[in-house]
């Protein structure tokens, strides 16, 4: 009897298991055949004409949806806002972003999507993976009609120069685009910041007398100095002079991996490239990943670091820190942007560099090339789809794309000056630093939500306007400079006699430039995949338990520890495939220096 | 005459076989199609290529498993994990029983309602959410830390997110339990009210206290199942599931966090090897298959009866 009863039981749960399961299978074959519809629906009218050299007209009576798989992306769902209302005006378009970096699970969204044979309509990633994604077809042949199109035409030495250095391209095919070109020339470097370099905020520093710092332990010093005499922001809440986030890591913990910039190299999966053209394992202890890693420790022991670094994300460091002047050291060039604005600056609160003598930074030149992500056009859109897609990529390099997506709307983030250069507007000026609700007629809602969530360009900021003579990144406009010359950069420009940042450190020879180099490196086999996946969770894993370790001691034991478990998983042989995977980037920097 | 009897007899045993076959079919689609999936195992399968057979490596990736020392102080010290975690949610599984037992003596029904609805509540938070509750009360500016400074406990904030060591288990079974106490009682609950009130109101008069009925009446009557939900437990040994350990993992609680699936996620779907996470996931079968007999066994000789 009681056998009958836990049969019953049994029984009920396996189908109540079975149920649910097939209730979330139809859930997701529900939405999928949605999509298909839509795509079906958009496809139903042709109105092409590919033939001739110049670009066919489309017609833009019928609304389309393009799917857009973007690893650059850090928002998912339809572009809404005032780009939405741009791209539906212009071209009665609206973008779906598939954005693995949201989704939780990038690689596994990316597997289950390529097996599927449909990765987006049109589709942005990593140059490796891109050669995969050719060679199982999944991406479009677009050399028939590319060059049609006057922007991207602009472009050709660029775009056949990548593809042509694709192993698995063949003939003249064209799949890809690359991302972040620009028409500046290959060793070009625009910008008034270096990529990395310790930055802090200028009033503070100047309280402390602007101390001559010759290396990073004077700098760290200098930062406990700091946080004595302003222990907390205005509002009161407990400052840091460091403060980390754990999302970003990867197969290192990312912020030590940044810092390595300032010693001259930069990872590249497990290896350190020098801007020497050198090769080392990252775990090399002469190599920058140990010393960011030193130099985390000691800013731990000297009670400076954020306790919360190893569990906190980018989003609460960002918003309630940062954004709060919580943190005293800043070092990505970008991360300026959350603090820094006129009004900051006449009140000499910006963040500003401070020379350390012993660094040396790498600095790679614009991405004249691209940037090591590339735009290509999925293999399944249909042949009216296939022509809508093209238009808005041409757009997307054309000037007029280029300054919204760059700049944004005219009239409201920028005026155009009787001489055709640009001027930022109020809104223009504050639009990351605070929420800026854009008036209803150019699409409402705040500013940064309708911003071009793709966060990937065809042409970078760093290229020239034609129209103005001038960058499309509004921090280089002649207006700007002339705007944000305020009381900190006077004051800083007069103690350091250099224009800005970046000719500071080139007079100082700190700046260290490399070529722009643009080619599609090997992707990993299983093999390797698996020893990079098991040692990068043990280097990461370390590197967070070396910064918060309680002396000198536990450091060099973790590290010893690490490194006897890293043989066990296999390092050298990975170290050994990255050396010589990364000696064509090597060869091809060599020979631009030439 | 025998001969019609026998054929209805026929027609009543088809007729039932076709009423329960609509769910044989679900459970062959769902509970064994999938293990067609297994040959992946065997492969070097890499997405976005295409599934070949010449990339056939036999038991290479069971090997890889197991290659090094390091690899394999590392699988045992997951395998450890997993077994003392579901050992210890095993050995507390009484709690919702006794929970559920308490809750039934609560005589004041709204303040009994309550109880009910404020433990069954955290079972529908993701934990995704509960992360972000214990972020906020345990991070080194939140509620917890300030309560304790302000007391003056500590003087330097306490890093709990940040613990390390074996304690790890007992504050993932804490959560877990806090998760899911409400939530498993309500089974013992209907139980509970399934039992003859016939046998409490002799147990009145023969002068039994509360506690007696409890020990002697509502306990006797709810074993049969707790023993059929310890079974089924004891089947998903393994499954300890990885959602709360990969939203509370970090670099210190990493080593004693690690369960199996979680294991599984981080070294090989994260990093793109199908074939490696399709071979640690088939051990975990066959490890569940070898637990569930063992299990069937002991009962076998413990209750004198099995399951299958």
């Amino acid at each position: 009897m009681k056998t009958k009863r836990f049969l019953c039981l049994a029984l009920v749960a396996a189908l109540a298991t079975s149920s649910l399961v097939g209730c979330s299978q139809e859930e997701t074959g529900g939405t999928s055949s949605a999509a298909d519809a839509a795509s079906a629906a958009a496809g139903s009218k042709a109105d092409s004409d590919a033939d001739g050299g110049s670009a066919p007209e489309v017609s833009h009576d019928e609304e389309v949806t393009f799917e857009i798989y973007d690893v650059a992306a850090n928002y998912q769902g339809e572009q809404i806002g005032w780009y939405g209302k741009v791209l539906k005006d212009t071209f009665n378009i609206k973008l779906n972003i598939i954005a693995p970096q949201v989704s939780g699970d990038a690689n596994s969204l990316y597997q289950t999507r390529t097996a599927s044979g449909n990765l987006g309509d049109i589709v942005i990633l990593d140059n490796a993976d891109m050669q995969d994604c050719i060679d199982s077809g999944l991406i479009m042949d677009i050399s028939d009609i590319i060059y049609n199109y006057e922007h991207l035409a602009e472009y050709k030495e660029q775009i056949d120069q990548f593809n042509q250095s694709m192993s698995v391209v063949e003939g003249g095919a064209i799949y890809a685009i690359p991302c972040n070109m620009n028409n500046n020339g290959p060793s070009a470097y625009v910008a008034e910041t270096a990529f990395s370099a310790p930055r802090v905020p200028w009033d503070y520093f100047e309280g402390l007398g602007c101390p001559e710092l010759a290396t990073t332990d004077d700098l760290l010093n200098m930062l406990v100095d700091m946080l004595e005499a302003h222990p907390t922001n205005e509002a009161g809440d407990k400052a840091y002079g460091i403060s980390m986030w754990k999302d970003w890591d990867t197969n290192y913990s990312e912020n030590a991996a940044l810092l390595t910039y300032w010693f001259g190299q930069q990872v590249k999966d497990s290896v350190l490239v020098g801007y020497d053209n050198s090769i080392v394992p990252l775990t090399d202890t002469e190599g920058g990943y140990y010393k960011a890693l030193q130099f985390l420790f000691k800013a731990n022991q000297l009670g400076i670091m954020d306790p919360d670094s190893a569990t906190q994300d980018w989003t609460t460091v960002c918003d309630s820190k940062m954004k709060q002047k919580r943190v005293y050291l800043f070092w990505y060039n970008w991360q300026n942007g959350f603090w820094n604005t006129p009004e900051h600056g006449e009140s000499r609160e910006n963040y500003m560099y401070v020379p350390v003598d012993e660094l040396v930074y790498y600095q790679q030149a614009d991405s004249y090339y691209g940037d090591g992500r590339v735009w290509g056009v999925g293999s399944s859109v249909d042949e009216t789809k296939k022509l809508r897609i093209m238009e808005y990529l041409d757009w997307l390099a054309s000037p007029e794309g280029l300054d919204y997506q760059h700049v944004s709307l005219e009239g409201f983030i920028y005026t155009v000056n009787d001489d055709g250069t640009y001027t930022l507007t109020k809104e223009g000026q504050d639009r990351f630093t605070t929420t800026i609700e854009v008036p209803e007629e150019y699409g409402g809602g705040s500013w940064s939500d309708g911003n071009n969530q793709v966060n990937q360009w065809i042409v970078g900021s760093a290229a020239t306007n034609p129209n103005t003579g001038e960058s499309y990144d509004p921090s280089l406009w002649a207006s700007s400079i002339e705007m944000n010359l305020t009381a900190t950069t006077n004051e800083w420009m007069e103690k350091y006699n250099a224009e800005n940042e970046v000719k500071y450190l080139e007079g100082t020879d700190q700046l260290k430039m490399v070529a722009n180099i643009n080619i599609p490196l090997a992707t990993d086999s299983t093999d390797i995949a698996l020893i990079r996946s098991q040692c990068g969770t043990l280097i990461k894993d370390t590197s967070w338990q070396m910064v918060f370790a309680a002396d000198e001691a536990e450091f060099n034991s973790l590290w010893d520890n690490m490194m006897t478990q890293l043989e066990g998983l296999g390092w050298s042989t990975l170290t050994e495939y990255d050396t010589e995977k990364y000696q064509p980037l090597i060869d091809a920097r060599i020979a631009a220096a030439e | 005459m025998k001969a019609v009897q026998k054929s209805k007899k026929k027609w009543e045993s088809v007729k039932l076989f076709l009423l329960i076959l609509p769910f044989i079919i679900l459970v062959l689609i769902f509970s064994y199609y999938p293990l067609y999936g297994w040959i992946y195992a065997f492969f070097d399968y890499k997405p976005p290529k295409p599934f070949s057979w010449d990339d056939f490596v036999g038991l290479k990736w069971f090997a890889s498993l197991v290659e090094s020392n390091v690899k394999i102080q590392q699988i045992g010290q997951v395998l450890l994990n997993t077994f003392v975690m579901s050992a210890i949610t095993l050995g507390t599984s009484w709690l919702p029983m006794l929970f559920a037992v308490f809750m039934n003596e609560l005589r004041s029904v709204p303040f009994r309602k309550v109880i009910q609805t404020v433990t069954t509540l955290p079972n529908f938070i993701s934990w995704v959410m509960v992360y972000s509750i214990a972020y906020s009360l345990f991070n080194s500016t939140g509620m917890m830390n300030t309560l304790l400074a302000n007391m003056g406990v500590i003087t330097e904030p306490v890093l709990f997110l940040n613990q390390s060591g074996p304690g790890v288990w007992l504050t993932q079974w804490l959560w877990l339990t806090w998760k899911n106490l409400g939530w498993a009682s309500i089974m013992y609950i209907a139980a509970i009210s399934g039992i003859d009130n016939e046998m409490y109101e002799a147990a009145k008069v023969d002068g039994a206290s509360r506690m007696k009925m409890i020990w002697y009446i509502t306990i006797p009557s709810l074993l049969p199942t707790f023993f059929v939900l310890l079974m089924i437990n004891i089947a998903n040994f393994l499954n300890n599931g990885m959602e709360q350990y990969y939203v509370f993992q970090n670099a210190f609680n990493k080593e004693y966090i690690q369960v199996l699936d979680l294991y599984v996620y981080n070294t090989a779907m994260g990093a793109g090897s199908y074939s490696v996470s399709v071979a640690i996931s088939m051990l975990k079968s066959l490890v569940s298959l070898v637990l569930l007999f063992f299990a069937n066994g002991a009962s076998k000789l413990i209750r004198g009866e099995s399951f299958l």
